[in-house]
């Protein structure tokens, strides 16, 4: 599904390539499997997932990423989206005077024209909309307020996850969809990620903390430190993780 | 600079225009606004509340090359928005009328002096700030006044439209008299056939009385070549609430050529009174667009709230400006006044400007404008989510327009409103 090799970025400036952030990674995620990465702050893990989404304050050094087959880097940021990737930002843009509904409906019917599928009319885009606000556990009023203009963090969070349900990536990157949520919004969090899980579709989570892998059981987990993955592993290397924390691990 | 050029033609008509048939107070009050209008001049860059638009040379270059006799009775235009309270102007000259109970429409010379003592007394002593007010009370040729009577609630919004068919200028008089609790809804469209110039100064003045509630749109989709010169003058007496809607509609063609200005003029004259106004436009091509709004707080517990969205593309120029003026020894004013403003081109400007002036200590005020262009951040979400640049652009666009739009409490006028301003860059139906 996604391979990156030996990748580098850097912040883009406009001098040219500022600081090198991602130092050399290598990562296969194959269809199916759910990806955990956990590594301290400013370790790069967040500027992992924006380069994948084709962000231009990132600038990509060296190294190839495919996904699904093609070479992901030199594609745009829409196209990316509409090849199945999406990325769950763990700051979502608030877009005052578009409501979500208006937005979601662009989104999705976006994506089916690239698709080669007629567009869903308001109704339906209200209908899918509707099933989701439930999987996400918020209310329809939701729908015509602007896009996470005035949300909460904990709002914000849900709504990305639930323009996820109604967009049905193959590859979700969750940058921390679990920061600032309490504990009842991290089970939802956990569930609706797992209700993703599908033989056709992998998953790559971004975390700080192991709460949430505790309800999502990813197939593998990465420490990731200062640009690059340094350990490998499953479950264990989390509760390793907690035990003798990043350094130890690093070691 | 002196004495501007246009006055003299534009006296030459004054004097011709016929009415020896008026009543006295008539006369005197077309003297009056004529000795105003001399004395000032026509409104240019030289005045501070019209820096932006030379109406002294519009009208100028409109009477060298069109001349500025009044244009006789043209053809109606089709109803903007259905209602069943429908008043039509063709050139200044009203064309056809509906209106349901308990609304009246008047001529001005047909009010009574004793019946109407108020609204006379109120029309003798308005001290206009605008000289094309002026202008308009001594040359139009005819002059309505639509009277909401006390405690009227009217549902079906009052649609005006002025159009015009041929070649010329011409002078729209309106005065509004909203009596104390009544409510009602009034919808003014200024338009015209896109095959000549006109030229269109139209003056509208309102009361609204206490406790009453007026909902007022300005809608301007001129036609191509034309020139708008508006004034809006409202006085707002104990607890009444005056909101208005400011907006260029219709659709632009790539060489849109429109110029227009609207000043309002709000007074909130007794206590408790309100004043919310929204505006958007978008201009494209050579178009100019300038809104001005000026309120005074002149009792106590007022409150303003005001915010336009502009937009300028092509070659186009916006304006947004005037002043919240607070006056000395009221107590506990609200004011607000907001722009905020986008260029697409390096060509375009947009002047925003809000003001402040206080002479009171006891207020809370705020004013800002911003200028800028699309926010990169929020194209690159929508473009994570599959939107391309020019879709994202036109979401963006629409949404930021919509937040220059009331809700006027009707919806089907909310939803009208909205599709004329998004036709204006390219949206709608």
């Amino acid at each position: 599904m996604l391979k990156i090799t030996d990748l580098h970025a850097a912040i883009t400036t406009d001098e040219g390539n500022g600081k090198e952030i991602i130092k050399g990674l290598n990562l296969d995620i194959k269809p199916g499997e759910v990806h955990a990465i956990m590594g301290p702050n400013g370790s790069g893990k967040s500027t992992l997932t924006r380069v994948l989404s084709g962000d231009p304050h990132y600038t990509v050094t060296g190294g190839r990423v495919s996904f699904g087959g093609e070479d992901l880097l030199d594609k745009e940021p829409e196209q990316r989206a509409r090849d199945g990737l999406f990325l769950s930002y763990q700051y979502p843009v608030a877009i005052p005077g578009v409501s979500n509904i208006q937005f979601l409906k662009a989104a999705v019917n976006a994506q089916r024209a690239a698709q080669g599928l007629a567009p869903l009319d308001a109704l339906q885009i209200l209908e899918a909309a509707r099933a989701g606000l439930k999987q996400v556990n918020l209310d329809n009023s939701f729908l015509q307020r602007p896009v996470n203009a005035d949300f909460s963090g904990g709002e914000k969070k849900r709504n990305e996850l639930l323009q996820m349900l109604l967009l049905k990536p193959r590859l979700c990157l969750l940058d921390e969809v679990d920061s600032g949520l309490d504990i009842d919004a991290l089970k939802v969090v956990g569930d609706v990620v797992n209700s993703m899980r599908d033989p056709h579709r992998s998953i790559l989570m971004i975390t700080h903390y192991r709460r949430l892998l505790d309800h999502i059981h990813p197939d593998h987990v990465h420490i990731f430190t200062d640009g690059k993955i340094v350990a490998s592993g499953g479950m264990e290397l989390a509760e390793e993780l907690e035990r003798s924390g990043y350094r130890g691990i690093a070691a | 600079m002196g004495t501007n050029f246009a006055l003299q033609p534009l006296n030459a008509l004054i004097a011709a225009r016929p009415s020896t048939q008026e009543p006295m107070w008539l006369q005197a009050l077309r003297a009056t606004a004529h000795a105003h209008f001399n004395a000032a001049g026509l409104p240019g860059k030289r005045w501070e509340s019209w820096h932006y638009s030379a109406a002294d040379i519009w009208l100028q270059q409109f009477n060298e090359q069109h001349g500025l006799a009044p244009v006789a009775l043209g053809a109606d235009a089709p109803a903007a928005f259905p209602s069943d309270n429908q008043l039509h102007f063709s050139h200044g000259h009203l064309s056809s009328k509906k209106l349901d109970a308990p609304i009246t429409l008047l001529p001005l010379q047909h009010l009574d002096a004793e019946k109407h003592a108020a609204l006379i007394n109120w029309l003798g002593d308005y001290p206009h700030k605008d000289s094309l007010a002026s202008l308009a009370t001594a040359l139009a040729s005819e002059s309505w006044v639509l009277i909401i009577p006390a405690n009227a609630q009217i549902e079906q919004p009052i649609c005006v439209s002025h159009h015009t068919t041929q070649p010329g200028a011409q002078i729209a008089q309106l005065i509004v008299w909203v009596e104390a609790g009544a409510k009602a809804t009034l919808l003014e469209t200024f338009s015209g056939d896109d095959s000549h110039a006109a030229l269109q100064i139209a003056h509208t003045q309102v009361q609204v009385g206490g406790n009453a509630k007026l909902t007022y749109a300005r809608l301007n989709r001129d036609a191509q070549n034309s020139q708008h010169l508006g004034v809006f003058e409202a006085d707002l007496q104990r607890d009444a609430q005056l909101r208005v809607q400011v907006l260029r509609g219709g659709d632009n063609v790539a060489d849109a050529n429109q110029k227009q200005r609207n000043g309002l003029y709000i007074r909130l004259q007794e206590n408790g009174a309100e004043f919310i106004a929204r505006g958007a436009f978008a201009a494209a091509g050579a178009q100019h667009i300038d809104y001005h709004l000026t309120v005074e707080h002149n009792a106590d517990h007022g409150r303003c709230d005001m915010q336009v969205q502009g937009i300028a593309g092509g070659k186009s120029r916006g304006v947004v400006n005037g002043r919240i003026y607070i006056a000395k020894k009221t107590r506990d004013n609200d004011g607000h006044f907001t722009s905020h403003n986008l260029l697409l081109s390096n060509d375009a400007e947009i002047d925003a400007k809000p003001e402040l002036e206080i002479h009171a200590d006891e207020v809370r005020c705020n004013h800002g404008a911003t200028v800028g262009q699309f926010d990169e951040d929020q194209l690159l979400y929508l473009a994570t989510r599959g939107i391309d640049r020019a879709e994202a652009i036109a979401l963006l666009t629409e949404g930021f327009l919509k937040a220059g739009l009331l809700e006027t409490g009707t919806i089907a006028l909310d939803e009208f409103l909205q599709q004329q301003l998004l036709a204006s860059i390219g949206g709608g139906a």
